[in-house]
């Protein structure tokens, strides 16, 4: 995670905070998180954005 | 607290998959960074650019996890694939009330046919369900018309009860099903065939599996029908599919059948005896589909002429009748 990421999500809002962490960990490629939410039949929560 | 319940990902807004997924998932207002909840069905709940502010973010996870279906726990989840395996396994076979049982078993979840997630698997097993329901509906409905006519068939009380044990825990079938046994319950020729049918059934079932141990109570469950119900369609059907379960199965052997026959018929007990044509018997069609109680009155070499309880007279070709039939008119012969 690239720290333009962690600061924008950080912006948008301090009590969804542990929505925000969850992003600063190693997450799924998009095509293995879209097999886990079919399987697992939790949403996806996606943060698009520039990686530089 | 939401961190678990989604599945978290990050898309570079550059290259083909960007590109994909915008046009899969096209956003509200344009730059970055954009913000997606999508639900595990692939319908798209949230699809925004900018970031919410305040409350924004936290209210929106908390509207857009109530439109996305119940969250399954690891055990849940793996319950309801080995079921849909399992029920996907005996559809295949054509055995539609294997798989009603096997589906059956998530009940523990939750409601059969709705169970509100938007997991794949969850997903299937509400669509079985759905499928399963809609073909025992009708043949529920096929063989409740077929009692309520003059002549009961053993194959329809048999549908009914497997019906009725198979899928009880199906909610949007308990009304038909309750209607149908009332029906059998008006029906005193019908009522009888009920505790065959059940026997059966469960002899069916445990011989399904692969286990020892159940095809020995496939055995015993096939034996019991035969002897307890020995002149009985059930019985005709028990001794076929036990045969090819068991070819050198006891209950098999004549001397068992008969000497059962006796015992549960003491009507027949006097085979031989003249006055036996005066009794009062079960008699049935080859096929198991026809029955009718009735006396023997005469016998000629191409037929009988039976007697029911209200006087009344009928002919029937004795190669319509069953094999239990023709024992009978064998030792009355003797």
């Amino acid at each position: 995670m690239q720290p333009k990421f962690i600061l924008l999500l950080t912006s948008m809002s301090l009590f969804a905070v542990d929505a925000v962490q969850a992003f600063q960990q190693e997450l799924p490629a998009l095509e293995q998180a879209l097999e886990i939410s079919k399987a697992t039949g939790r949403p996806i929560l996606a943060m698009a954005g520039r990686d530089t | 607290m939401f961190a678990g319940q989604f599945v978290p990902v990050k898309i570079v807004t550059k290259g083909e998959q960007w590109g994909d997924w915008k046009k899969k998932y096209p956003p509200i207002g344009s730059g970055i960074p954009y913000l997606y909840v999508i639900r595990a069905d692939g319908t798209s709940l949230y699809a925004k650019s900018g970031a919410p502010q305040g409350d924004d973010l936290p209210k929106m996870l908390f509207t857009t996890l109530e439109q996305s279906g119940r969250i399954l726990s690891a055990n849940e989840l793996e319950m309801i694939q080995a079921a849909v395996g399992e029920a996907e396994k005996h559809i295949a076979n054509e055995q539609p009330l294997m798989a009603a049982k096997s589906i059956s078993r998530i009940k523990k979840i939750g409601y059969l046919g709705e169970l509100g997630s938007f997991a794949k698997s969850s997903i299937r097993a509400d669509e079985i369900v759905k499928e399963l329901t809609d073909a025992a509906l009708g043949r529920l409905q096929k063989a409740t018309e077929q009692i309520s006519s003059t002549s009961v068939a053993f194959e329809d009380i048999l549908e009914i009860v497997s019906i009725k044990t198979a899928h009880a825990d199906f909610p949007s079938l308990k009304k038909e099903i309750r209607s149908a046994s009332k029906g059998i319950q008006a029906n005193a020729s019908a009522k009888s065939q009920v505790k065959p049918a059940e026997l059966l059934f469960r002899a069916r079932q445990s011989a399904i599996s692969q286990k020892r141990s159940d095809i020995r109570r496939a055995e015993r469950s096939y034996a019991s029908v035969i002897e307890k119900f020995a002149d009985s369609p059930a019985a005709q059907i028990a001794r076929e599919e036990l045969r090819r379960l068991n070819p050198d199965s006891q209950a098999l052997k004549p001397a068992a059948s008969e000497s059962a026959s006796d015992e549960t018929r003491p009507a027949d007990k006097a085979d031989g005896d003249d006055e036996q044509r005066a009794v009062l018997r079960t008699w049935k069609s080859k096929d198991g589909k026809f029955s009718v109680v009735a006396k023997l009155v005469e016998r000629t070499d191409g037929s009988v002429k039976l007697e029911r309880e209200n006087g009344k007279q009928l002919d029937v070709p004795l190669e319509r009748l069953s094999e239990q039939d023709h024992k009978f008119l064998r030792k009355i012969k003797q």
